[in-house]
């Protein structure tokens, strides 16, 4: 248990550092500023009037199908280590050590259910079932679906596949959860389990379990790291993505006859060329366009603002970035031409968008 | 006429790389800067530049072109975008972009105008550097090993640029290894051993007799340097 707890706090300790590396001032007070807007909106339109709003237009199956991924996110992270999978890899032909693994994963599922009852407390008094019986329930339905998911994500190499049958099995088991005498709900979990557990072990038997799943993960995990290094603008300079076309397919003629144009152009390019760039720039306009009809109308123009700061300070962060780049030793100009440039691109890249955007809200404003 | 003088000059403040390093530069001459592995060459263009961190001393150079040891590209641009933000920052862009063509014609990389040079090999980065660097026109240029992954032509065609740049009247200070051919185009040469200056002159200031290579006159210079040391 000692072990276990230094394990659990060594892990979110490193998972903290990840995240505070990953995120920049101006993602978390964007997040902070949406995220305090849309929690006044809750309770002075929703909760202090009585109503509860979304969370009667969303299914509840939703919110049971959020608890489950999460709660399989957290026993992933928390309970299987590259190393443990490395050990098993190496001692897979001890059967007492496979044996282990399952019981193993028996006791993460209760962990798992104990949290979920937390979590779907709140809805009993919604769904109306019995929180013991519910909680067997969600027991059995969340050690099947990891079993599940085992065997599917051998069975299924493409991910996106795998990710739709995998949500498609926890909407199912939600559904039955809400819909069905939880007799049925039980008898049905039951034979799911024995039918995966049944088939786990002939793949464990037959040495046809671990190994791929290990370097399944394996591949996985390095994927997530590449990403890692694709977000992090300090870690970008250890990783770039190198460009794998020979020449560009659109966009090759010089258009600019300035200085400053030069440079303005080289900022729309590199933006259009450089996977990283173009990703930042159109989440963050894609991320706030459906969050304006969900905030009321202050909220979203309070919202477009924010936009507005943090596409400026992309644009300028990106500009910034351009002028440290090598082959500025070679060329000489003057400095006050990156200015202009600057000016230029902060107000293309910054002010039509927050405009459209206004203008939608404005409209949409008018029309209610 | 420029002077150099660099008192010391390093990474760090209190470890200098280089000591007392003196010279002029004059116009119309090739100045061949030569000295070992870890003899300070490098070190020596980077204070002159400007980019070494510490530097005591004084270096006034005019607007220069520069040919770096290692490529340095922009990886999201091509050829021809390279050139067009060359003769975008230039004074003279129509002069500066005919200049560039001629060169990329001459140094065979006219059929890549709209490729990425990050993809070319390293013979072709290192012509990419010697267009963006002989296209407009200086007074001063310093070029550090450029004949470092050029083929025969190519090494042929820029022995001819450098020798038609100083009858033009600039000064290029031409950090080598290849002292056969320094020994064939330059004026005057700069030997570095261990950070510092040991000798300087022309190949017929330096030679001890008529005929003699300049390798052997860098062996027996470094020889001297170091009997000196130890006596």
């Amino acid at each position: 248990m000692p072990l276990f707890r230094e394990r659990l706090k060594r892990q979110w300790h490193s998972y903290k550092k990840l995240f505070l590396s990953v995120v920049d001032i101006t993602i978390a007070l964007y997040v902070a500023a949406f995220g305090a807007a849309a929690l006044y909106y809750f309770i002075t339109e929703t909760v202090a009037n009585g109503q509860y709003g979304l969370i009667r237009i969303i299914p509840v199956a939703f919110y049971i199908w959020l608890a489950l991924c999460v709660g399989s996110s957290l026993y992933i992270r928390n309970f299987h280590e590259p190393a443990d999978r490395l050990f098993t890899m190496h001692h897979s032909h001890f059967t007492d050590v496979k044996r282990q693994s399952l019981y193993y994963s028996l006791m993460i599922n209760s962990f798992i259910t104990a949290l979920l009852v937390a979590v779907t407390s709140f809805f009993t008094a919604v769904v109306h079932h019995e929180t013991l019986w519910l909680s067997a329930a969600l027991f059995i339905c969340v050690y099947a679906l990891s079993l599940s998911f085992h065997i599917l994500a051998l069975l299924l190499q493409r991910a996106w596949l795998l990710l739709c049958i995998r949500i498609g099995i926890a909407v199912g088991f939600t559904y039955l959860l809400l819909v069905s005498p939880l007799l049925s709900i039980l008898v049905s979990s039951l034979v799911f389990v024995c039918a995966f557990t049944y088939y786990k072990r002939i793949l464990i038997r037959t040495n046809r379990f671990f190994t791929p799943l290990l370097q399944q993960e394996q591949t996985f995990a390095f994927r997530w790291e590449r990403r890692i290094f694709m977000v992090n603008p300090d870690l970008q300079q250890y990783n770039e993505a190198p460009i794998n076309q020979k020449k560009p397919r659109v966009f090759r003629k010089r258009y600019s006859t300035t200085v400053s144009g030069a440079l303005v152009e080289l900022c729309f390019k590199t933006l259009w060329r450089r996977p990283s760039y173009l990703n930042t720039y159109i989440r963050f306009v894609i991320i706030v366009f459906p969050v304006l009809f969900i905030l009321p109308t202050w909220g979203s123009y309070l919202l477009i603002i924010i936009l507005w700061i943090g596409l400026s300070h992309f644009s300028e962060s990106m500009m910034t970035k351009l002028q440290q780049e090598p082959i500025f030793t070679l060329l000489h100009y003057d400095e006050t031409m990156w200015f202009q440039a600057l000016t230029r691109v902060r107000r293309i890249l910054s002010v039509p968008i927050p405009i459209v955007y206004a203008v939608i809200v404005t409209i949409s404003w008018l029309i209610r | 006429m420029h002077t150099i003088y660099i008192e010391e000059g390093g990474y760090e403040e209190k470890t200098p790389v280089i000591t007392d390093i003196r010279f002029t530069l004059q116009e119309g001459e090739i100045i061949g800067l030569i000295g070992g592995n870890g003899a300070g060459k490098s070190t020596t263009i980077q204070a002159m530049l400007g980019t070494l961190p510490y530097v005591k001393g004084e270096v006034t150079l005019p607007t220069f072109g520069y040919v770096p040891e290692r490529p340095i590209l922009y990886d999201y641009y091509t050829l021809a975008e390279h050139i067009h933000l060359l003769v975008q920052c230039s004074a003279q862009p129509e002069t500066v972009q005919k200049r560039a063509y001629e060169l990329a014609s001459l140094f065979k990389l006219d059929t890549h105008f709209e490729e990425y040079p990050t993809t070319f090999s390293k013979g072709m980065q290192q012509k990419v550097m010697l267009i963006l660097a002989f296209a407009p026109r200086y007074s001063f240029y310093i070029v550090d090993e450029p004949f470092m992954g050029l083929d025969p032509q190519a090494i042929r065609a820029l022995i001819r640029l450098l020798i038609e740049l100083r009858d033009e009247g600039a000064t290029i200070l031409l950090s080598t290894h290849a002292l056969d051919t320094a020994e064939k185009m330059c004026n005057r040469f700069l030997c570095l051993h261990n950070g510092v200056l040991i000798a300087q002159g022309s190949l017929q200031a330096l030679q001890q007799h008529r005929d003699e290579p300049l390798l052997d006159i860098f062996d027996r210079v470094i020889d001297e340097v170091t009997y000196a040391s130890i006596s």
